[in-house]
């Protein structure tokens, strides 16, 4: 399998993480260890995510709201099968925040904020720009790491696996307006 | 889109090989033989593509001091397209026929003196056509080995791979699941990544996967 096939065969392990990260956002907090040796961080997905079934032309579900993932839309899409396309990512550090618009099969970003520079000379502020896009690039890099170090191991994802899909079964069915008997 | 200024949208690769032991001699050399020049239009060519100095298009004085950044490396990829709009190469195409056959007192022109005065009439309007400029910032940290291309634009990307192996003969790959593993060189973590199937956070499938 060439360089290419293996890029695009395991494109699904980065929708996966995002969609480990919704649930690790429910369940905790959103506190996750990236593993860099600095403590947790705070991740969740805000303003606007996307669930979509594998495969080309598979059906899309795309929601914006502040907590798109307390939606019933997005809980319904996750019930139905489907996995986060791409998120909103919104991470804290140490007070600090960063956003990205991150793309599940290539872990790609776009759309990012970083925190506000703190340096005033222009040289200085470029390179305070790139050392924090560093950090965010090494940040999801770490969350990634994480993630495969449970999603690799056959005794750990039993258990991860299992918990991801009572928190699934649990959330409320839609309200679908009717006026019960 | 730029790595100073303006929006941050941009490509992440890594850089899979260490640069060798007087990298920073052979880098500059290497960087400015493929800096950018103007598209050679004498040579039939449409477009260029080559190095500058970050932020400055017409800037290809590229020296150490310019362009390293400690730790990182910066320049800019300019990409020059000269494009003859398609309406006014018909326009042209259509005088200079007209102008032929009054002058050979020929009733048409045959295939062949079609096709040689369409390469002649576009070739003329390049050479008075102003190029389409476009310039994208690149920064290599040389430590982490992660590259960036301010773009996500797929042709270009294309253009910027090949573009750094011709300049430096580094293997670079894009970030990706598969490739955030391997840059581990962990041949087994490589193969486990490998091994596993999509999971289903549904319970469906009755299994555990």
């Amino acid at each position: 399998m060439d360089l290419a096939d293996r890029l695009v065969n395991t494109g699904y392990l980065g929708r996966e993480l995002l969609t480990w990260l919704w649930f690790k956002s429910d369940k905790q907090q959103g506190l996750i260890d990236p593993g860099d040796g600095q403590g947790a961080i705070e991740v969740s997905i805000v303003d606007r995510v996307t669930l979509a079934g594998l495969g080309q032309g598979a059906d899309r579900v795309a929601v914006k709201a502040e907590d798109p993932g307390s939606t019933a839309e997005a809980r319904m899409a996750l019930k139905e099968g489907k996995k986060v396309e791409q998120a909103m990512l919104r991470i804290v550090r140490d007070q600090r925040e960063w956003r990205a618009n991150v793309k599940g099969d290539t872990l790609g970003l776009s759309g990012i904020k970083i925190p506000a520079l703190l340096t005033r000379e222009e040289d200085d502020r470029a390179q305070e720009r790139l050392v924090l896009i560093d950090l965010l690039d090494g940040l999801i890099a770490g969350l990634f790491s994480t993630f495969m170090v449970v999603r690799a191991d056959p005794e750990l994802w039993t258990a991860e696996l299992a918990a991801m899909r009572a928190w699934v079964l649990g959330f409320d069915e839609p309200d679908t307006g009717e006026i019960p008997d | 889109m730029g790595a100073f200024h303006g929006n941050l949208t941009y490509s992440l690769y890594f850089v899979l090989d260490e640069p060798e032991a007087g990298f920073r001699e052979r880098f500059i050399e290497s960087l400015r033989t493929h800096a950018f020049r103007d598209v050679d239009v004498e040579a039939g060519k449409d477009r260029s593509l080559g190095w500058t100095v970050m932020g400055d298009p017409f800037d290809v004085d590229l020296t150490w001091e310019r362009v390293f950044f400690d730790p990182y490396v910066v320049v800019s990829l300019r990409e020059d397209t000269i494009k003859v709009p398609p309406n006014a190469l018909k326009a042209h195409l259509q005088k200079r026929e007209r102008e032929l056959l009054k002058a050979s007192g020929k009733e048409r022109l045959d295939k062949g003196e079609r096709t040689a005065l369409k390469a002649d009439v576009l070739d003329q309007l390049r050479r008075r056509a102003l190029p389409d400029i476009r310039s994208y910032d690149v920064v290599w940290h040389t430590v982490e080995g992660t590259l960036r291309l301010w773009s996500t634009n797929k042709r270009l990307k294309e253009l910027f791979e090949d573009h750094v192996e011709k300049t430096w003969g580094l293997r670079i790959v894009p970030a990706a699941p598969y490739t955030y593993v391997m840059r581990r060189a962990k041949a087994d973590e490589e193969a486990a990544m490998l091994g596993l199937d999509p999971a289903d956070f549904t319970g469906a499938s009755g299994g555990d996967a």
